[in-house]
């Protein structure tokens, strides 16, 4: 493939993306939404993935959520919207950034950007056991997300889709900003487990977002209260022992890291709080 | 790279970077300055347009993406003999202030007025996440719109959370 001397190349297939990226190297960015490739990217020749065909489809049934790369959070949200195991995704999708920012972001470009922090679909999607499938020139590649979050994959690769199971259990996403609406959120916590009649949590998923450079699972406080009863008190106790050895809290212009850490606790107990309600139905 | 904008009904030929964001192409070249140049981070909504009816930040749009869309500016939502119902309800309500906000209030409540023609007032304050009044007008920006009313027939009935 001949290379366009031009800034912004819109390619119509995976496979053109990554020989582009392949051959320009660091001096090209993947544009999904372009929210955050206008702000910090301007240098680079842009790689658009708009006009690919596939990209923003999104699939739901009983046993799968399959979501495209360039699904918007907007898309997301309209899709998973009233479904109680995706609850978490639909809050992170429906309340992030602002209504204009929700129809241009994507879920590629939040997963994708490194330097973004406060990304809300990726802990969401960590705490639904999310999978991420990458195109790469060796092929699909499937993994974790929360493998993929950890390690970055430094070859040239396009992210495809990601897949959450459906299961029956309940969701919940909460983020503290410092004005009610519009701001990155200082912290993030994502929670769905299964709840059993007596108040047990099975399956206990929590995860952290904003509160370091990437969100990440809390397998420490999952391990301390899966299978247990547990209400918002009780957890919260657990979360506050813990928060300080799990976390390096980051600091940045919005909010210090010790802050963060100090807020963990009671966004775990509202986490717990949600699911519990939904789960009596109110 | 060359490519043909389609701005407030007419075609408009754009010859350069096609990473240049639609709202400096709109204000420096072509003097639309309507779109405020505020955040230049897609916070503030100063700068909204409506991309094929569709509310977006015009700082995070680069022009390149953008041939075959209608584009709509605050210059081209109404005619200097009329104006739409929400212009005539702000003028109605004096909601405008210093007027930095006001072109973004007006495209994004237009689009969200016309698929939630009863809002209540907390949905309008959650619809206007995104577009920043410094003036802290607010209140009477959501006054003006809850007197819309239903398909424009009277007022609604104010639900306060």
């Amino acid at each position: 493939m001949e290379i366009p001397q031009q800034s912004l190349i819109s390619v119509t297939r995976v496979s053109q993306a990554l020989d582009l990226l392949t051959r320009l190297g660091e001096t090209a960015t993947v544009m999904a939404g372009g929210t955050w490739v206008m702000r910090e990217a301007r240098e680079r020749t842009f790689i658009s993935l708009a006009e690919i065909p596939d990209l923003t489809d999104i699939t739901l049934d009983d046993q799968v959520l399959v979501v495209g790369a360039m699904a918007t959070h907007q898309d997301i949200c309209n899709a998973v919207i009233g479904a109680p195991d995706l609850a978490a995704l639909a809050t992170a999708a429906g309340k992030s950034a602002t209504p204009a920012i929700r129809r241009m972001a994507t879920l590629g470009g939040n997963l994708c950007t490194r330097d973004f922090h406060s990304a809300d679909l990726a802990p969401a999607l960590l705490a639904l056991n999310a999978k991420v499938t990458l195109e790469t020139s060796s092929g699909r590649e499937t993994l974790s997300l929360e493998d993929y979050l950890n390690t970055p994959v430094d070859r040239p690769h396009i992210l495809h889709h990601v897949t959450v199971p459906r299961t029956s259990r309940r969701s919940a996403h909460v983020r503290l900003m410092q004005r009610q609406a519009g701001d990155y959120p200082l912290a993030v916590v994502s929670l769905s487990a299964a709840i059993h009649p007596d108040g047990t949590l099975h399956d206990l998923r929590i995860a952290v977002g904003s509160v370091e450079e990437r969100a990440r699972r809390w397998h420490a406080l999952e391990a301390l209260c899966d299978d247990q009863k547990m209400t918002s008190d009780s957890i919260r106790a657990h979360a506050a022992a813990r928060a300080s050895q799990d976390f390096v809290g980051r600091d940045a212009v919005d909010g210090q890291g010790w802050y963060r850490l100090r807020v963990l606790p009671a966004l775990v107990a509202q986490a717990v709080s949600d699911i519990s309600l939904t789960a009596q139905g109110a | 790279m060359v490519l043909t904008l389609m701005i407030n009904g007419d075609p408009v030929p754009y010859h350069g970077d096609p990473r240049r964001s639609l709202l400096e192409v709109l204000r420096d070249d072509l003097h639309l300055t309507g779109a405020k140049d505020v955040c230049g981070e897609g916070f503030c909504g100063a700068c909204i347009v409506q991309i094929d009816g569709v509310p977006k930040v015009s700082c995070l749009l680069p022009v390149g993406r953008l041939a075959g869309a209608e584009i709509t500016t605050i210059e081209g939502v109404s005619n200097s003999e009329t104006l739409t119902a929400v212009q005539k309800a702000f003028l109605e309500y004096d909601v405008v202030q210093c007027g930095m906000c006001f072109p973004g209030m007006v495209l994004s409540m237009t689009h969200f007025m016309a698929e939630n023609p009863s809002p209540t007032r907390a949905e309008l304050k959650s619809a206007m996440t995104g577009n920043i009044c410094r003036c802290t007008g607010y209140e009477r920006i959501i006054d003006a719109l809850l007197s819309l009313g239903s398909n424009g027939l009277g007022p609604v009935e104010e639900v306060r959370p």
